[in-house]
């Protein structure tokens, strides 16, 4: 019968039979140790592969990056500079220039409102008040002096008046307002023959 | 000094004045020299980075930390190259659409202070072959040695695209290079 830890198949007529044992001896569980180690190995190799990542279509551009690199580097030994200048301490007297138009020359000084005093105020609205009370008082005034200045004018003056100016309507006029007279006074300081002539001048 | 300290310094009243110094001594060559290659006359790119700084001074207390503040001075430098570029185009009765950069080929042979070898003159007048935005890529990267990362912050494009705006630029220049030997 075949031992089983010996790989020699060739049968009982090539060794002796002391040297077909295996003499080797692993540890204690080895083999079902070295299966999990191989299959956590496995895994590893599996999530390693997954998190490294390039971005979408690297490949294809990263032969131009080396490429533009080369040129860039050739191009960079025969020029490497532009060729432009400035003038003369330009760098030095920028930064007062730039200031200069950047900053407000003198500060800002807040300017502090200073409160009038409270009898100003009271000036002033009594000095408004007192123009519109002459300018009420007298157009009130105006009112009145009318009638005021026609009781000082006699009546031969207003028939005279009236004699000269007077038109054919105004008795029309008069006789609209004759009703709203009082007829007891009506032509009571006024004596017949002025009324006559003063009918036979208008009509 | 660290750009932290100027922007600690300049958010106090007090030492602004002194934290802006101490920023456009830091950056004020970098920024002249990034507007020069675009703008290729001096007096205009003087003109230009007085605008800049002063945008900066009245936008500083706005800057938000997340950024990098050499890479946010550079954007504000590069928007108001592009804004005079377009401006010197519609002067000089050129499409919008024309991105290339060759009407600035007359101020490259009048600028006065260019006093370049051949092979430098030569590179410019490549680069003016270039459109805009690949002649912009390539000076950061190859005058300035910028990261694509700091580009891209800057200019607002995609890694990705700087990079094959950087190598076609690249190409191109190659191919002026032996055509004109």
């Amino acid at each position: 019968m075949k031992d089983k830890h010996t790989n020699n198949q060739e049968g009982p007529g090539k060794l002796p039979a002391e040297l077909r044992v295996n003499p080797f001896a692993v540890p204690e569980n080895y083999f079902v140790e070295l299966t999990q180690k191989n299959l956590l190995r496995q895994r590893l190799n599996a999530d390693l592969k997954d998190s490294f990542q390039v971005p979408e279509g690297y490949f294809d551009q990263l032969q131009d990056s080396i490429m533009a690199g080369i040129a860039a580097e050739k191009l960079r030994a025969q020029v490497s500079d532009t060729g432009y200048r400035v003038p003369e301490n330009y760098f030095e007297t920028l930064p007062a220039k730039i200031k200069a138009a950047a900053i407000p020359s003198s500060p800002v000084v807040p300017v502090r409102k200073l409160g009038r005093p409270r009898w100003v105020q009271y000036a002033a609205a009594a000095c408004v008040t007192l123009a519109l009370g002459i300018s009420v008082y007298f157009r009130i005034a105006s009112d009145n002096s009318t009638d005021n200045q026609l009781n000082n004018v006699s009546d031969q003056d207003i028939l005279s008046y009236l004699e000269l100016y007077g038109e054919p309507d105004d008795v029309v006029y008069f006789s609209e307002f004759l009703n709203d007279v009082d007829e007891r006074y009506f032509g009571e300081e006024v004596n017949d023959q002025d009324i006559e002539a003063y009918l036979n001048n208008t009509l | 000094m660290e750009d932290a300290l100027i922007l600690e310094k300049f958010a106090v009243e007090r030492t602004r004045e002194e934290a802006f110094g101490l920023l456009l001594k830091k950056y004020q060559q970098k920024i002249y020299w990034h507007i020069r290659r675009l703008i290729i006359d001096h007096d205009d790119t003087d003109d230009l980075v007085q605008d800049v700084f002063i945008k900066v001074w009245k936008n500083l207390h706005n800057f938000r930390e997340d950024a990098q503040l050499y890479t946010w001075i550079y954007r504000i430098a590069t928007n108001e190259c592009i804004t005079f570029l377009n401006k010197k185009k519609q002067r000089q009765n050129v499409s919008l659409d024309d991105d290339s950069s060759t009407y600035l080929a007359d101020t490259l042979t009048d600028t006065s202070y260019f006093n370049g070898n051949q092979a430098q003159l030569k590179l410019q007048q490549a680069l003016l072959t270039l459109p805009e935005k690949q002649r912009l890529v390539f000076n950061m990267k190859y005058f300035d040695d910028l990261k694509y990362e700091e580009i891209s912050e800057i200019v607002g494009t995609s890694v990705g695209a700087l990079k094959a705006s950087y190598h076609l630029a690249v190409k191109k220049i190659e191919q002026f290079f032996e055509a004109n030997d």
